[in-house]
């Protein structure tokens, strides 16, 4: 149960259907806009209210480079989410331009012509082969109203998104547990591109070994495989079309990728003789930029409280 | 879960609550100055909840040009509190223009 929700939360927020990977990109800009907004206002307050700052720090024994730590933190978000922010605003102005512009596809296609050039996207590697029980390749191709956003292709365990100019590693996750849901199948997603590469091309390379193996000995699957009929990746092609409108969308987003690791020091340094931790292979964009968000919104409501209503300090 | 949620959320807000409520300072605001001959005079209300210290600053500036004389003080004032604080400037007319600063925490 903790790692279903864990991976609805953290790894995979928006793998789940077409309104979920919408909704996801929703959230998304709208974090990397409050967040880049909630950083300037940090920082502005900070600097402006320095010496209330330095004088509530030095009265009530919190170290006073405290504050410098807030400074440089609001300064790292706030440069980190500002591609966000900018792009979350012109998500904004092209969703205004199609409400009160007309032409939804014209305006389309000119939100897709903003965006830059088409490059290769994330990879990552599958649990199981994937392939065709026809023995075609497997190549799903997306695109909307707007035009073509790239294609994913699967190449025995390894699946990329080609052709993009965005470049989520969402899409991937979304690709895969709609595959799930059509096969009836577990597939599961082992490795991020973007995030080991070195580790995916080894495990790559020994399902290319796998392969290469079965071929010589013509034999059944050595590899654990899941085989994919036609009718299921017209299927599965139809689920991705769903999304190209929220793919657009995101492209106009940065994509940060990082791992998550939760530490709870249960007797804290300098003994820090029992600590928990929790790691996560994968935390989406909106985990981590939305935890980051949450924080820095809780620093910021006792900045500003401190400000409209400094504390009691002793005399 | 989401009830646990909703309680730990209700838990941080009374808690934030009741610190503001029981942890804030005074928020010290000038009802009037004024020069008694040597004495430069403030009347200071606290317009929150909270009390402590806090610094008034004082500076009489002779109408005339010349230099300005300056003193501060410290003083407390408790919840809603209303006090007049005055220091004695040695060497003024009594006819300086007084600007008074207050600073909480005091500096």
């Amino acid at each position: 149960m903790v790692r279903g929700l864990l991976k609805r939360i953290i790894t995979e927020p928006g793998a789940e259907n077409a309104e979920d990977y919408a909704r996801r990109v929703r959230i998304l800009a709208l974090t990397y806009a409050v967040l880049f907004t909630a950083c300037c206002v940090g920082a502005v307050v900070i600097v402006v209210e320095g010496k209330l700052f330095v004088t509530l720090a030095q009265r009530s024994n919190v170290e006073t480079l405290t504050i410098l730590f807030l400074l440089v933190l609001y300064c790292y978000l706030g440069a980190v989410s500002a591609p966000g922010a900018l792009g979350a605003a012109r998500i904004a102005l092209f969703a205004l331009r199609r409400r009160f512009g007309g032409d939804v596809p014209a305006q389309r296609r000119r939100q897709m012509a903003s965006l830059p050039g088409r490059g290769e996207g994330p990879w990552a590697a599958l649990g199981k082969v994937l392939e065709r029980t026809d023995g075609a390749p497997l190549r799903f191709e997306i695109a909307g109203e707007a035009g073509y956003l790239g294609a994913l292709e699967v190449e025995g365990a390894r699946v990329r998104h080609l052709e993009t100019a965005s470049g989520s590693a969402d899409l991937i996750a979304y690709f895969v547990r709609q595959v799930e849901e059509v096969t009836g199948l577990d597939l599961g997603l082992v490795v991020w591109g973007q995030l080991d590469d070195d580790e995916g091309e080894r495990y790559l390379a020994q399902v290319e070994f796998g392969r290469a193996l079965r071929r010589h000995l013509g034999s059944e699957p050595l590899w654990p495989t899941l085989a994919i009929t036609p009718a299921q990746c017209d299927e599965v092609q139809e689920r991705l079309r769903r999304i190209a409108p929220a793919l657009l969308e995101e492209a106009m987003l940065p994509d940060w990728e990082y791992e998550a690791e939760h530490k709870l020091p249960v007797i804290p340094e300098p003994l820090g003789l029992v600590s928990l931790g929790r790691s996560t292979k994968r935390a989406d964009p909106v985990a981590t930029m939305g935890f980051a968000t949450v924080m820095v919104l809780l620093t910021l409501a006792v900045v500003l409280l401190f400000t409209f209503r400094p504390p009691w300090v002793p005399g | 879960m989401k009830r646990l949620l909703l309680v730990a959320a209700l838990l941080v807000a009374a808690a934030g609550v009741a610190f503001v409520r029981g942890c804030s300072g005074p928020r010290p605001a000038l009802v009037s100055a004024r020069m008694r001959g040597q004495i430069a005079e403030a009347v200071v209300r606290n317009e929150g909840s909270g009390e402590g210290e806090f610094l008034v600053g004082f500076r009489a500036r002779p109408r005339s040009g010349g230099p300005a004389l300056q003193k501060s003080r410290k003083a407390t004032l408790r919840p809603q509190e209303t006090a007049r604080v005055e220091v004695t400037l040695e060497g003024a007319r009594g006819d300086e223009q007084l600007e008074v600063e207050l600073d909480y925490p005091a500096r």
